[in-house]
């Protein structure tokens, strides 16, 4: 699935449930370019032709050994689709997933937190426990092994510094927050979104 | 500010006579005898220059021994101020790059633990979550970008390190070139590529 399909399939995401808590983020839309066009640089570009920013952040992440094995037997940037019944409600639903590991999911998320702590509260803070629910739905994993890996400033100075990526996973607690959110948006939204869906003429 | 020396010698019969030393030694040279003529008055003048120097400096000599003075009694006064400085600073940088060596060791932890979590059991199976460790936030750090030779990671790819200075507008061709013509004497290169080796004389008069 291409970028352009992906985007115009007409399924739920994580994104428009998050939008709904978040509301409109247009003012960090600079941010969130910058955040896509890094993805693209580390996870969609061999390593050997990545710029240096994102060469030093692939670096950083393999410097663990563990997570060197991660990066080579897992699939990066996987689309996918699946039917959910979430609350009585047959909700088709997408998820564009960074890392996909045969038993976990992960998240590049690009930051501006300088420590771990600060990226935990940033992560709740943009209503994350929402996607890192929904990835989980669409791809059947627990979400509990839904991992964030935070690429903090001092990670793109073109220096490897393994300490500036952070490894994050959720609360059981915040998890099951998430899960409310998107089972309120869901009671509340759905016949909206279910409109704004058939719009694109997929269900 | 007194010159008395440098007044002395600029009024003495030896400085007199420069105007028609300077005149001989700016003539054209056109043969032997006018050769000599000007060879005579650049070492006249040059005399001269070497008189007035010697003077200056002598005049010079009080007013710096009093800046040394200063300087000296500057020092006195802001040496263990500036070294208790130091001292603090050292020891508040040794705290922040303890504080990081904690993160860096407790991040490591950190991604083995959340790889060895997430690499048991199956996707359908919940983990507890991976414990973050809060630590205080390093402050007043300036960090600026240098680059050293480091051997461990093999031999210096001079060529790229060239490549990059060159193609990033930020090479200093002088700092190679200085010892070329030696390099090249010594290893019998004949010629390089793009560089002109030249003969660069002054005169001189001895």
């Amino acid at each position: 699935m291409t970028d352009e399909q992906y985007i115009y399939y007409a399924a739920l995401s994580a994104s428009r449930i998050k939008r709904f808590y978040t509301g409109d983020l247009t003012r960090v839309y600079k941010a969130l370019e910058e955040g896509q066009t890094f993805h693209k640089r580390l996870l969609e570009t061999p390593p050997k032709f990545m710029d240096a920013e994102a060469y030093c952040v692939y670096k950083a992440i393999i410097a663990n050994k563990a997570w060197e094995a991660i990066w080579n037997e897992s699939q990066k940037e996987v689309a996918e689709v699946r039917t959910l019944s979430i609350k009585g409600h047959v909700v088709p639903a997408k998820a564009k997933h960074d890392i996909k590991h045969p038993n976990f999911i992960a998240d590049i998320k690009t930051t501006s937190c300088r420590t771990q702590a600060e990226f935990a509260q940033d992560m709740m803070r943009h209503y994350n426990h929402i996607q890192a629910n929904w990835f989980s739905m669409v791809a059947g994993y627990d979400p509990s092994r839904f991992v964030y890996i935070g690429v903090s400033p001092q990670s793109r100075r073109g220096i490897v510094k393994p300490e500036g990526i952070f490894f994050h996973t959720h609360t059981r607690e915040e998890l099951t927050q998430g899960l409310i959110l998107i089972e309120n948006y869901i009671e509340t939204q759905w016949k909206d979104t279910q409109k704004y869906l058939n719009l694109r003429g997929a269900i | 500010m007194k010159t008395t020396q440098l007044q002395k010698v600029v009024s003495s019969p030896s400085v007199d006579i420069t105007p028609k030393h300077i005149e001989v030694a700016t003539m054209p040279v056109l043969d032997q005898l006018s050769f000599d003529e000007v060879k005579y008055s650049c070492k006249e003048l040059d005399k001269v220059v070497k008189l007035i120097e010697e003077a200056a400096k002598a005049d010079r000599k009080p007013l710096q021994d009093e800046v040394k003075r200063i300087i000296e009694a500057e020092k006195e006064h802001t040496a263990p101020l500036i070294d208790a400085i130091n001292k603090g600073k050292a020891n508040m940088l040794g705290y922040q790059n303890e504080l990081a060596r904690i993160e860096r060791e407790a991040n490591e932890k950190a991604a083995n633990e959340a790889a060895e979590r997430l690499l048991s059991g199956t996707p359908d199976q919940a983990i507890e979550q991976v414990p973050q460790l809060v630590l205080d936030k390093p402050t007043g750090l300036r960090t600026v970008k240098k680059a050293r030779i480091n051997n461990q990671n093999g031999f210096v790819d001079w060529a790229l390190v060239v490549e990059t200075l060159i193609l990033a507008d930020k090479f200093d061709p002088e700092t190679l070139l200085k010892g070329l013509p030696a390099a090249m004497d010594k290893l019998n290169v004949r010629e390089i590529s793009g560089i002109e080796v030249y003969e660069h004389t002054t005169q001189t008069l001895r």
